[in-house]
C-alpha cells in the first residue's frame, strides 16, 4: 500500500498535477455552488473535455471535482437558503438562521471545517479499506460478481425514495440499453437497427452528458428566473469562530463522517440521505434539541462532515468492484473507460497507482476547496443572482461542442439530445436516473459474468447457490427487493399499535 | 407533479409506454441465436412484469393502492432527485425545440456559428433580457468555445454542411 501511495504522490505532485487538481477544485466549487448544476453536471461536462489528457491528469481533475461540490453547495445553502445541491439541503436548515444573525461567517468557517474534515475521515476509511478489498476481489468469480452486479441494482432501486418499482423498471430499461451493439459473448451484433453508430453500444459520455447536464437545462428552462433575489445585509464574518467549533463538536463531526462513509459506500444511496441522517442523528442525540432549526452550529458540522466523507465511501465499491457508489462515481466509470482503463474489480490490481492518485486528488481537493471557499465566499455567493437565462445556452453550448470533440460525430450530439429529453421525462415521471446509468454501467458486466458462471457449471444455475459469497449476495438481493414491502408492513403495525 | 402515486392517471401514460416497449422488445430480443438472446429475454420478461405491476399500482382500486404503498414505501429521504413539478405540454415543447433548433442550426451551419445565435435568441426570445446584454454573452460563450475547444485543446469543431462539414 505505502508503494502504491507514493506512486500516487509522484503522479499527483507535478506541477501539471497539482494545476489540474486546482483547476477541478474550481470547478467542483463553481458548479457545487450555482443550484442546479452540481458535481454530477460538472464531471459529465468535463469529461469530454479530458480526452486528449493523460489519464492520471484526468483523474486528478475529476478528483478535484468531486472533492470540491460539496462544500461548493454549501455556500449558496447558508448565505441565501438555496443548497447548492441536495445534498447540502440539511446545512440550510441551521446554516441560514446563523447568518441571518449575522453568523454567516461562523456558519462558512464551520462549513468549511466539518467538509474538509470529513472528506478526510471518508478518504482514510477508504485506504485502510482498499488493502482488504483486494483479498475479496480476488475470492470473487463469475456468480459473485453477477450477483454483486444484482445487488448493485436492486440496492439503488431501493434507495431511490419511494420509486422503487420504477427504480426497478429504469434499471431494466438500462440493461436493455447496455445490450445494445456487439455482443461479447456470442459474437454478433444486436438491437443497433442497422445503425453503424451502435455498433459499439451505447457511448457513455454523450449518453450521460444528456441524462443529466441537458436534461437539467431542460429542466431550468421551465423553471426560469434566478436562484436568489439578494444578498444584501449578509455578512460574512467570524471564520476562525466557525473553524474553533467543528473541534469543540468533535463528536458531531465523527459521527458524521461516520454515517456519511458507511451510506456512501451502499450503491446510489448518495450525499442527500447521508447528509439528513447525520443531521437527524444530531439532533437526537443532543441535549438541546429545540436549538435546531434556529441556529445552532452543530446542525451545520453534522450535515457538511457526512456530505463530504460520502466521497470516500462510495469509491469503496466503485475502486474495489467498479460498481459505482454515487451518480457522480458512475460518471468516473465513464471517464475511467474514456482513458482505457477498463472499471472493474482489476481495477485495483492493473491500476493502483493510478487509483492512489486520485484518492490523494479527493483529499487534496477536501483541503484546497475549504481554503478556497473561506476566502471567496461573499463573492461567490453572488453567483446565485446569474438567471438562467445565460446559464443555460452556456451549459449547452459547452457540453455539446464537447460532446462533438470526442470523436467528431455528429450523432453523439444527437445522441447526447436524446438522452436529455429521456432524462427529462425520467424525472418528470419519477423514473430514477441513477438506476439507468448504473446500469448502462453494469450491463455488461453483468451478462458477462452470467455466461462465464454458466459456462463454469456446464450450464446449471445452481452455480449461483452453491457458492458462499455468491448466495449471500442473492439473499441480500431479495432482502432489497422485500424492504419495501417490509417497511410498509412495519408501518401498519406501527400505526394500529399507535391507534 | 407526477409522483407515481396510485390512481394517478399522469402517471399511467408512461407505465404504457413502458409497457408498449417490453412488448415489441421480446420478439426483437427472441430473433437472435440461443446464446445471444438468453439475457435479453430474461430482462425483457421482467420489464414486462414490472410495468404490469406499476400499472397496475397506478388504478384507482383497493388493489392498485395497497400493490402501490407495497413496492414503493418511502425513504427516509426524497432520494437524490426531486419530481419534475408539472408544466404544460406547450411550454415542454418550447423546452425541447430550442435544443433540436440549436442542433438543426450545427448541422448547417456549425457550432460557431451556431453558439452566438443560440445564445442571443434564448436570452432576447425566451429570456426577454436587453439585447446589449444577450449581445455581450452571445460574444463572451463563443469566444470561451473557440478558445477552449479550438485553440487550447485543437479539437476540430464541425463547420456545419453549408461549409463543408
Amino acid at each position: 500500500m505505502f508503494e502504491s501511495l507514493a506512486t500516487g504522490l509522484a503522479l499527483l505532485f507535478t506541477f501539471s498535477g497539482v494545476l489540474y487538481l486546482c483547476l477541478g477544485v474550481v470547478v467542483g466549487f463553481v458548479f457545487g455552488a450555482i443550484p442546479g448544476l452540481g458535481g454530477v453536471t460538472a464531471i459529465a461536462l468535463l469529461m469530454p473535455l479530458t480526452f486528449g489528457m493523460e489519464p492520471n491528469h484526468a483523474i486528478t481533475l475529476i478528483g478535484g471535482v468531486m472533492g470540491a461540490t460539496s462544500f461548493g453547495g454549501s455556500i449558496p445553502a447558508i448565505l441565501i437558503n438555496a443548497p447548492g445541491i441536495a445534498l447540502n439541503a440539511a446545512t440550510c436548515f441551521d446554516g441560514y438562521p446563523l447568518a441571518r444573525q449575522g453568523k454567516a461567517g461562523l456558519a462558512l468557517g464551520a462549513a468549511a471545517t466539518a467538509s474538509s474534515l470529513g472528506g478526510l475521515i471518508g478518504v482514510f476509511t477508504l485506504l485502510l479499506v482498499i488493502p482488504m478489498a483486494k483479498q475479496i476481489v480476488l475470492a470473487f468469480g463469475p456468480p459473485e460478481f453477477f450477483m454483486l452486479a444484482m445487488l448493485g441494482l436492486a440496492a439503488i432501486a431501493v434507495s431511490t425514495g419511494g420509486a422503487f418499482l420504477r427504480g426497478l423498471i429504469s434499471a431494466a430499461i438500462g440493461l436493455m440499453l447496455a445490450f445494445i451493439g456487439y455482443d461479447s459473448v456470442g459474437g454478433g451484433v444486436r438491437f443497433a437497427a442497422g445503425s453503424e453508430y451502435l455498433w459499439d453500444g451505447i457511448p457513455l459520455v454523450p449518453s450521460l452528458v444528456g441524462i443529466f447536464a441537458i436534461a437539467e437545462m431542460i429542466n431550468l428552462t421551465l423553471k426560469g428566473g434566478t436562484v436568489a433575489s439578494q444578498t444584501e445585509g449578509i455578512e460574512v464574518t467570524g471564520v476562525l469562530d466557525g473553524v474553533k467549533a467543528v473541534f469543540k463538536n468533535w463528536p458531531i463531526l465523527l459521527r458524521g463522517s461516520a454515517i456519511g462513509t458507511f451510506i456512501g459506500a451502499l450503491p446510489g444511496v448518495g450525499g442527500t440521505v447521508a447528509s439528513f441522517i447525520a443531521y437527524s442523528a444530531a439532533v437526537q442525540v443532543s441535549k438541546d434539541p429545540e436549538s435546531f432549526g434556529k441556529g445552532n452550529i452543530q446542525g451545520v458540522i453534522a450535515p457538511e462532515s457526512a456530505n463530504n466523507a460520502k466521497d470516500g465511501g462510495s469509491l469503496i465499491p466503485t475502486l474495489s468492484f467498479g460498481i459505482p457508489g454515487s451518480a457522480e462515481t458512475a460518471i468516473f466509470l465513464g471517464v475511467l473507460i474514456l482513458h482505457g482503463i477498463e472499471p472493474g474489480p482489476m481495477l485495483l490490481l492493473e491500476h493502483e497507482g493510478i487509483i492512489y492518485s486520485l484518492i490523494l486528488a479527493v483529499t487534496g481537493s477536501c483541503i484546497l476547496s475549504s481554503l478556497i471557499g473561506l476566502s471567496l465566499a461573499r463573492h461567490l455567493a453572488l453567483i446565485t443572482l446569474v438567471d438562467v437565462h445565460v446559464l443555460i445556452p452556456t451549459v449547452v453550448s459547452v457540453a455539446l461542442v464537447g460532446v462533438y470533440a470526442l470523436q467528431s460525430n455528429m450523432s453523439d450530439v444527437v445522441l447526447a439530445l436524446v438522452f436529455g429529453v429521456l432524462g427529462y421525462l425520467m424525472v418528470r415521471f419519477s423514473y430514477p436516473r441513477i438506476t439507468l446509468v448504473i446500469a448502462l454501467v453494469l450491463g455488461e458486466l453483468a451478462e458477462r459474468s452470467f455466461h462465464q458462471s454458466l459456462n463454469m457449471a456446464d450450464g446449471e444455475y445452481s452455480v449461483f447457490f452453491t457458492r458462499g459469497i455468491s448466495l449471500t449476495l442473492f439473499v441480500l438481493v431479495l432482502v432489497c427487493i422485500a424492504l419495501p414491502a417490509l417497511r410498509f408492513v412495519l408501518g401498519r403495525r406501527k400505526s394500529v399499535g399507535a391507534a | 407533479m407526477s409522483d407515481g402515486r396510485a390512481g394517478d392517471r399522469s402517471g399511467l401514460a408512461p407505465a404504457l409506454v413502458v409497457l408498449a416497449l417490453s412488448v415489441g422488445y421480446l420478439p426483437w430480443a427472441y430473433s437472435y441465436d440461443d446464446q445471444g438472446q438468453l439475457v435479453p429475454v430474461l430482462i425483457g420478461w421482467l420489464l414486462l412484469g414490472l410495468s404490469v405491476l406499476d400499472i397496475v399500482a397506478h388504478t384507482d382500486t383497493r388493489f392498485g393502492r395497497t400493490l402501490f404503498a407495497l413496492v414503493s414505501g418511502r425513504a427516509m429521504d426524497a432520494g437524490t432527485e426531486e419530481p419534475g413539478t408539472t408544466h404544460g405540454f406547450r411550454r415542454q415543447a418550447v423546452a425541447v425545440l430550442w435544443l433540436i433548433g440549436f442542433l438543426a442550426s450545427v448541422g448547417l451551419v456549425g457550432f460557431l456559428a451556431t453558439v452566438p445565435i443560440y445564445v442571443l435568441a434564448f436570452m432576447t426570445i425566451q429570456g426577454r433580457k436587453p439585447l446589449k446584454q444577450s449581445i455581450i454573452a452571445a460574444v463572451a460563450v463563443t469566444f470561451v468555445v473557440w478558445v477552449a475547444f479550438d485553440v487550447l485543446l485543437r479539437y476540430e469543431v464541425y463547420p456545419g454542411i453549408l461549409f463543408g462539414g
